[in-house]
């Protein structure tokens, strides 16, 4: 991938609200679950599943699913790729405000 | 500052906000609520049996102050409301516990604790005010007070746990407002300590719970 195609598309994917709070929560965290990240974000089942979705598409977090007794639990991390990305969208927002003012 | 600007530095707020609200955050389980409000609703009523030397509903009154009421009466409404506060904290945090349990999430770590010391300022000042007015024979006071502290106190919690713990605080702000403006003291007091609590456990535990 070009750097310019890495940029257009790490943009896209934190144009969205939730997906960067997803991230945010991520990044200092460990492993958060589905219901966690909902209380945090205060976003629907279905919504929240669909943002995670895109997110796991371009690998920036990993999905965990095991059983807590009986009920499943889904919990997720932010993986190396996703930290990465995050941290360069980060630095470019404080970079953007920094010479606009 | 262009609007451009302004959308970044929100972003940036948003961003780190949600940093430190997910480590600190304090999630409180709907069960808790609903039996919170069985328990005051159940103390309520409780002082309706006993040996009281006025009508319940006077002790809620706000014009019921420079009374001296008998010593027999201060301990049966202290006892009740006593009850009442301790059970309701150990419920709350028995259930939070094991709802903290199931998502493998302590309850009580370095950063929570330090929220809930922060947020319960309103409560501790709240109680200790209501016993200065019960010193001076201003016992109408009280009840009014316990819902506009404990409301304030939720509305800080809030920012560290559910949205839906503001509304709830919203609510008992409204209801002391209610009853200082229209009176039945005793109805909004049930209300926002126990009917409300009801409502806002269940649609807590349905939302979030399961």
């Amino acid at each position: 991938m070009t750097d310019k195609s890495i940029i257009a598309n790490i943009n896209k994917t934190f144009e969205s609200r939730i997906r960067l709070g997803i991230m945010s929560v991520l990044i200092v965290n460990d492993w958060v679950s589905f219901s966690e990240l909902k209380e945090l974000l205060d976003v629907t089942d279905g919504n929240l599943s669909s943002h995670i979705a895109g997110l796991e598409k371009v690998e920036f977090i990993e999905i965990k699913k095991q059983f807590v007794g009986k009920r499943p639990n889904t919990s997720f991390r932010v993986t190396n790729t996703g930290r990465k990305a995050f941290q360069e969208h980060l630095n470019a927002l404080e970079e953007l405000l920094k010479n606009r003012n | 500052m262009t609007k451009e600007t302004e959308n970044h530095l929100d972003t940036i707020m948003d961003i780190k906000s949600l940093m430190e609200k997910s480590t600190s955050f304090f999630s409180i389980s709907g069960l808790s609520g609903i039996y919170i409000g069985i328990v005051a609703l159940l103390g309520l009523g409780s002082l309706f049996y006993l040996p009281l030397s006025l009508p319940v509903e006077d002790y809620f009154d706000i014009h019921t102050v420079n009374v001296t009421l008998p010593f027999s009466d201060i301990v049966y409404l202290a006892g009740a409301a006593l009850s009442v506060l301790i059970i309701s904290l150990g419920i709350g945090f028995y259930f939070s516990k094991k709802k903290s349990e199931k998502s493998g999430r302590e309850l009580l770590n370095k950063s929570s604790i330090r929220v809930l010391v922060q947020t319960t300022g309103p409560l501790v000042y709240g109680g200790l005010f209501c016993f200065a007015l019960a010193f001076n024979n201003m016992f109408g006071f009280i009840a009014v007070l316990t819902l506009l502290f404990y409301g304030f106190t939720l509305l800080n919690i809030s920012k560290h746990s559910l949205i839906e713990i503001k509304f709830l605080g919203l609510s008992q702000i409204t209801l002391a407002f209610v009853a200082v403006i229209f009176g039945y003291e005793l109805v909004c007091w049930g209300i926002g300590f126990g009917v409300l609590h009801v409502i806002y456990g269940i649609l807590m535990y349905r939302k979030y719970d399961r």
